[in-house]
């Protein structure tokens, strides 16, 4: 609740939000988000992550004000929302870039909206045109720019006025790799500068790697119906380095989450420690040395390039995608599948686990 | 060249059976029709296209309103015609003006429907987008929707004015009972000519409103759909 004397931490919150669709011919309804609670805290990159319908998409919508929840209620500055937010600013995968009009006059047509002066909207939209790193292309439509170049403009369009919250529907997904990289690390150093536009960040997206990059906290959305299954705290310095264990740990983390509907998020990865590599000096740990005079399964061991990491199989059951991720990781793509097959072929001979091919999952036997 | 040859055979044929003075006030008679033709456009667009764009834009709206649109649109306008006729009389409203909803009848439809399709061709994002950015109003008109349904306009007012221009032979001559109402213009002249089987005058009413008509795309409608094509391309 918001005291009229202190600022409001909770920009914008939902509160026991729910969404549902009715079904066409009356087959019922369709829950999109059932029952969530999420709020954006003042100076903080919050990431919205979550599989394709999952919902993320729609509870933005609903967060910006663009779309009415079935119930619950949404509050901006502890204040209930009737009708599109003026206070935040969204930028869209698509772009949504009017084709007939130039550069500088979709970047100006918030402010044309709002009905500030001529000259003062120039200037503006000329100075965000700056930031993003379009000076020159003011007069150029939409039909003759980079996809990189018209979400820059998106951006810039966002920027200028200065909204509270900036929302972000998977901004770089419509982009090629290099240049999504390009944007995103730009934007992280805008944001690490200290002199953003907006006091905070909503981003959505599917991108574990980019959610850990770019956020600081990270709330898991699980599908079917939509629902929050936990969040994670980032923790780390900024910039982020993927290269920092932690950032890794976490990543390997999401990633099984995700992978895995059932488990519940308690955002913590459980405690590693790395299985010692043929010829190396035994580990102290008697766990790790009973593991490996029973053999640990081939399937736990990483390849001796790896530095080692351990996880334990929640319940008996694992998905393959999990292992080929972290292969993914040190290896192209098709040795990573081919070491797979390898391993999961030598494992099932050895009736260390069963593999289910449909279902992608390897189980322990028993 | 067969079409020079008709040309010229019909030419002929006007020149030594009318005079060239007739031919003048045909043409005359011919800019009357068309301006009943550009106020049934301006009227119909500035009634139908914010009530189709509504229609476009919320689809819930649409499956409601659907089979109403379908029926008015597909109900025969000439059944119609008598009774408008009869009150036509009664209300003494002049047929010069009276012509033009006859006309209308039929020909406005054209410019709901495209007004429909042309909304539901705005892609959702840019909705979303200008919802987002606070835009609304006559800035929403001016920014999102006449660009973005321009196009589909152009189609609608094209066969809406060719529906428009042929009607006007029906409407322009209207009976109830024994009584006759005429307006002047062209299509009561074509009417007319008609019943006489005077075919020069009638190659001569039909040959002016051809040239009308493609004078009128050519002019018009060419460059509209060039604008479209060029500026307001999705």
């Amino acid at each position: 609740m918001a005291s009229s004397t202190a600022a409001p931490i909770d920009l914008i919150s939902v509160d026991h939000v729910s969404k549902h669709f009715s079904l066409p011919e009356g087959k019922g309804e369709f829950t999109v988000l059932g029952d969530v609670s999420l709020a954006v805290h003042r100076g903080e990159v919050l990431a919205l992550l979550g599989r394709s319908g999952s919902g993320k998409s729609t509870l933005l919508r609903i967060m910006s004000g663009l779309i009415r929840p079935s119930q619950g209620e949404v509050r901006s500055n502890g204040l209930p929302l009737r009708g599109a937010n003026p206070n935040l600013a969204m930028v869209f995968q698509s772009f949504a870039l009017l084709p007939w009009l130039t550069v500088q006059d979709n970047v100006e047509l918030g402010l044309a909206a709002r009905h500030v002066p001529l000259a003062e909207r120039r200037e503006r939209a000329l100075k965000a045109i700056d930031i993003v790193g379009l000076d020159g292309f003011e007069n150029a439509y939409p039909k003759e720019l980079s996809g990189g170049m018209k979400q820059r403009v998106g951006f810039a369009r966002a920027f200028v006025l200065e909204p509270e919250v900036l929302f972000m529907d998977e901004p770089f997904s419509a982009l090629d790799v290099l240049t999504a990289e390009n944007l995103r690390g730009e934007i992280d150093d805008l944001w690490n500068a200290g002199t953003f536009p907006s006091k905070s960040i909503l981003i959505v997206t599917h991108n574990i790697k980019e959610a850990m990059y770019l956020a600081d906290r990270i709330v898991i959305l699980g599908s079917k119906p939509g629902r929050i299954r936990g969040e994670v705290q980032v923790n780390l310095p900024r910039p982020h380095n993927r290269n920092h264990p932690r950032f890794k740990a976490l990543v390997a983390y999401i990633y099984s989450v995700m992978t895995n509907p059932e488990i519940a998020v308690t955002g913590e990865p459980d405690a590693y420690e790395p299985v010692p590599l043929a010829g190396a000096t035994p580990s102290p740990s008697p766990e790790t040395a009973a593991q490996r005079s029973s053999g640990s399964p081939f399937a736990r061991a990483p390849p001796p390039r790896a530095g080692g990491r351990h996880q334990r199989p929640r319940g008996r059951a694992m998905r393959s995608d999990f292992f080929l991720g972290i292969w993914d990781d040190y290896f192209p793509l098709e040795e990573a599948e081919r070491q797979l097959a390898t391993a999961v072929d030598w494992g099932c001979y050895a009736e260390l686990f069963e593999y289910d091919a449909i279902e992608g999952r390897l189980d322990l036997p028993g | 060249m067969l079409i020079g040859g008709l040309l010229a055979a019909l030419l002929h044929v006007m020149f030594t059976r009318v005079g060239l003075a007739e031919v003048a006030s045909v043409f005359e008679l011919g800019l009357l029709t068309l301006a009943r033709v550009l106020l049934l456009l301006v009227v119909a667009t500035l009634i139908w296209t914010p009530i189709g764009v509504a229609i476009g834009f919320h689809p819930r709206l649409a499956r409601l309103l659907q089979p109403l649109v379908l029926f008015l649109a597909s109900f025969p306008a000439n059944f119609i015609f008598p009774f408008a006729t009869l009150f036509f009389i009664h209300s003494h409203v002049p047929i010069g003006w009276g012509s033009i909803l006859l006309m209308a009848l039929g020909a406005q439809w054209y410019i709901l429907f495209n007004a429909i399709a042309g909304a539901q061709t705005i892609p959702s994002d840019l909705r979303e987008m200008a919802d987002d950015a606070g835009l609304q109003g006559l800035q929403r008109w001016r920014k999102l929707i006449i660009p973005g349904i321009f196009s589909a306009w152009v189609t609608g007012g094209v066969t809406a004015s060719g529906g428009a221009w042929n009607a006007s032979i029906v409407s322009e001559v209207v009976s109830w009972g024994s009584t006759t109402l005429t307006a002047s213009g062209l299509g009561s002249y074509i009417a007319e000519a008609t019943a006489r089987g005077d075919w020069p005058r009638i190659s001569l009413g039909i040959g002016m409103m051809s040239l009308f008509v493609v004078g009128f795309n050519r002019l018009v409608w060419r460059r509209l759909y060039a604008l479209a094509e060029t500026r307001y391309h999705l």
